[in-house]
């Protein structure tokens, strides 16, 4: 058994190919575990969690983000030895060794490892050092970008070049990949290390702390147990802000000023919250053009874009690369996994391993609303307002805002819609209801109205329209795609009916004539003959020579007529 | 089925016409040689039929019987795979429940803290005020009434009341807070998020809680983090 390491610089996790799918093997809980390696006073040895647990009390015997040092000559003092990169990495790869191990109940012994494509050859060396020092055979070092590629089965795809955009928690790599002829190859490769969900993290943590010194005179960054509860709530609040329009950011007494409790209570928009990393995400775009430079390419010739990190999440990083390149981006697989399972499918061909691509249940469809668009005055009716993309991992949940076209407008049809075109009755339409009542949340301004869409694996949409003042709502559900299997449903049936029901169709005979071969009562020269006959008709049925294989196959029948008869 | 038949149908017809045959052969004159030889292969050759039928009906019996063993089998395991897959999702769902729950038990603490903090420094005023020869002023008359703390003592009780009632709900649900102050750091249920170089007892003591770690009895629900003892001639010795 050969697994699919990701070894990441913040995370690491490992993956096989089971069933013909790849999956991730979880640590209990954790489907990844940190890279984060220490040594306790006790004297024990911690690898992921608990080692990151103690990194504050005892730095000088915890390392972290050790992958920025492979391939030089760095040596970490831990527990009162020198160590190399490559060693501190393999105490990471035998814990996901282990992992492996209790995950499968066997020995496991082989490993493909990923690499970014930056690496060099020494960065390289010192990860399969790191792979061997953990015990493993290393079969091959592959480039992440590579192992996204593979996560989505592009290797079985036409040839092709495609662009991988990695935004992860501490670093951003985009690369551009060409496929030619089932080979997978990094033509170049840009990023930057330093940069990643953290900042968007710590960018809205100070929005928010400008906010509440500017209210109540206090700093919260001055307050080291009010900073860390700000990240937190900022970091909660982003992942809010990927599928709501607004989200709460609140945390009670979080200080107190002459005594007074003072809570944070503040509703970020979207908008905000990408203003406010809106520098950041421009430079992410600097790399795809530098990228494309390097590789001599201009953003036509690029066919697929895979987003792949957890910050892809950010429904502004999707809309970004989506217009700058003119492609919609592929990210129905767990972007946070996408790299380590791509390292299983890889294992898996080496292996031999029969791999389906990874299924997962997407909407096939954009769904959305019809809307008025107002443009340089003008009212554009009859839009389409796209809620849920297609290619969305289902179920999911998405809400947007809109308001009403005229002030004093109390009512709106919500028409919801499912397809593709931007002028929405070219669409599907899939139902329609009335919100009446609207009020605005200041006299004279349009109304404010928030739609949700609630999508299930089974294609069941329910919409809700919420007045954004009055709070009162009204919802419908509705059949997005009429009773349609998912994609891993049919696999699965599929598979089932090969195995059970459509074996291979073995000739009746031919059967009857083994069956009776494992008798006793046949004579030694009836036997051969037998023998001799069904090895016949074998052969002329693997060649396919159906003239051949009938008259052989009448023999047999005189034949066993003759003997059972 | 209709194969079978079918066969039968045709071997009785044939039959019929080997009678009239031999009806009509025994008749004037005796079978020729060449007729037996004749009747003797169509004999065999319907013998092969009805064989080859016989095997294609055995051979169809038994795939169905397959068929339907595979069938029961796959249902008896998709059953109990559903039923795997329900206790799983609903433990993790339960677990998820507890978890975003927590940040509610966390306000409360927050707010208990808050007023206690609120009642000792009324309670260090009103000492202030009672050896203070200056009679008291209608603001100052407020901190010194028994009955004014007792408001906000009860007021604050009933918050701590609220608290056990929602740490009894995790209780019955297996969650209950990791022990931290006074307790050895454990990298398994603790985080250090900051050290101290003033403690008690051996280094690596934690000497206070900054946010309340919950436990199950199959893992850790939000580790507890923690503020540790390190001694300063301890730091960088290592």
């Amino acid at each position: 058994m050969i697994v699919g390491i990701d070894l990441g610089t913040t995370n690491s996790g490992v993956a096989i190919v089971q069933d013909g799918m790849p999956r991730m093997l979880p640590n209990g809980e954790e489907r990844i575990i940190p890279s984060v390696v220490g040594y306790s006073p006790n004297g024990q040895w911690l690898v992921g969690t608990p080692a990151r647990n103690q990194y504050i009390l005892y730095p000088e015997n915890t390392v972290r983000s050790i992958k920025r040092s492979m391939g030089t000559d760095l040596r970490v003092q831990l527990g009162g030895r020198q160590f190399t990169p490559q060693e501190i990495s393999s105490f990471i790869l035998r814990e996901l060794k282990n992992i492996a191990e209790r995950n499968l109940g066997c020995e496991v012994n082989e490993a493909v490892i990923t690499v970014p494509a930056y690496f060099s050859d020494a960065a390289r060396q010192a990860t399969r050092d790191a792979g061997q020092i953990a015990g493993f055979d290393v079969r091959r070092i592959i480039n992440e970008p590579t192992a996204a590629a593979l996560a989505y089965g592009l290797n079985k795809a036409e040839d092709q070049l495609v662009l991988v955009y990695d935004l992860g928690g501490g670093t951003f790599d985009v690369s551009l990949v060409e496929l030619m002829g089932g080979i997978v190859e990094v033509r170049a490769s840009h990023g930057n290390t330093r940069l990643g969900g953290d900042d968007f993290d710590l960018r809205l943590a100070e929005l928010v702390a400008d906010r509440f010194e500017k209210e109540h005179g206090v700093d919260l960054r001055q307050d080291r147990r009010a900073w860390a509860r700000l990240l937190r709530a900022a970091e909660m609040t982003k992942i809010e802000l990927s599928s709501h329009p607004f989200a709460w950011l609140r945390e009670e007494y979080i200080a107190e000023k002459k005594g007074v409790p003072l809570h944070l209570e503040y509703e970020i928009s979207r908008h905000e919250f990408i203003e406010a990393i809106r520098d950041l995400l421009d430079q992410t775009l600097d790399s795809v053009d530098h990228v494309l430079k390097d590789a001599n390419v201009t953003a036509d010739d690029i066919s697929q874009v895979l987003l792949v990190g957890g910050s892809t999440r950010i429904p502004a990083v999707w809309e970004l690369v989506a217009n700058y390149l003119d492609i919609e981006p592929h990210m129905s697989i767990n972007p946070e996994e996408a790299v380590a399972l791509g390292a299983g499918v890889q294992a898996a061909i080496i292996d031999g391993v029969p791999i389906d691509a990874i299924l997962v249940d997407v909407t096939p469809h954009s769904l959305g609303i019809q809307v008025a668009e107002i443009r340089m005055g003008r009212i554009i009716p009859d839009r389409y307002s796209v809620i849920i993309r297609r290619n969305t991992t289902v179920p999911v949940t998405k809400e947007e805002v809109y308001s009403t076209v005229y002030p004093d407008q109390d009512t709106v049809e919500i028409a919801v819609y499912q397809g593709e075109s931007q002028i929405a009755s070219e669409n599907t339409l899939l139902g329609k209801f009335l919100i009446h009542g609207l009020k605005p949340e200041r006299p004279g301004e349009p109304a404010t109205v928030t739609v949700r869409f609630d999508l299930d694996v089974n294609g069941i949409l329910k919409v809700t329209a919420r007045d954004r003042y009055t709070g009162q709502q009204k919802e419908i559900t509705v059949e997005a795609s009429k009773a349609r299997l998912s994609e891993s449903e049919i696999l699965q049936a599929r598979r089932w009916m090969a195995e059970t029901v459509t074996k291979p169709e073995d000739s009746v005979l031919l059967r009857r004539a083994r069956q009776l071969l494992s008798r006793d009562e046949l004579k030694p020269a009836e036997r051969e003959e037998l023998e001799d006959l069904i090895a016949e008709v074998e052969a002329a049925r693997a060649n396919g020579d159906t003239g051949l294989v009938e008259e052989l196959e009448e023999r047999l029948l005189d034949m066993l007529f003759d003997l059972e008869g | 089925m209709s194969e079978r038949r079918q066969v039968w149908e045709t071997l009785s017809k044939l039959l019929t016409r080997l009678e009239e045959d031999i009806d009509a052969s025994l008749g004037p004159k005796a079978p020729s040689e060449s007729t037996l030889e004749e009747l003797e292969k169509e004999i065999r050759r319907l013998g092969k039929t009805q064989f080859k039928t016989n095997a294609l009906v055995e051979e169809q019996s038994t795939r169905w019987e397959e068929v339907l063993a595979g069938l029961r089998a796959a249902q008896e395991q998709r059953d109990q795979l559903v039923e795997e897959l329900v206790r799983a999702r609903v433990a993790a769902r339960e677990m998820e429940l507890l978890e975003a729950f927590l940040p509610v038990l966390d306000g409360l603490e927050h707010a208990i803290a808050s007023g206690q903090r609120y009642l000792e420094m009324r309670d260090r005023a009103a000492e202030v005020l009672r050896t203070s020869p200056n009679p008291p002023t209608a603001a100052q008359a407020i901190i010194l009434s028994p009955a004014d703390r007792a408001k906000l003592a009860g007021w604050l009780d009933g918050l701590r009341l609220l608290r056990e009632r929602l740490l009894a709900i995790l209780k019955a649900c297996g969650v209950t807070p990791i022990p931290t102050v006074g307790h050895q750091f454990d990298p398994y249920l603790h985080v250090a998020v900051a050290t101290s170089k003033v403690g008690e007892g051996a280094p690596g003591t934690i000497v206070a809680e900054e946010r309340r770690g919950y436990r199950t009895p199959s893992g850790v629900l939000r580790y507890a983090e923690v503020i540790v003892y390190r001694p300063e001639s301890e730091a960088g010795t290592d």
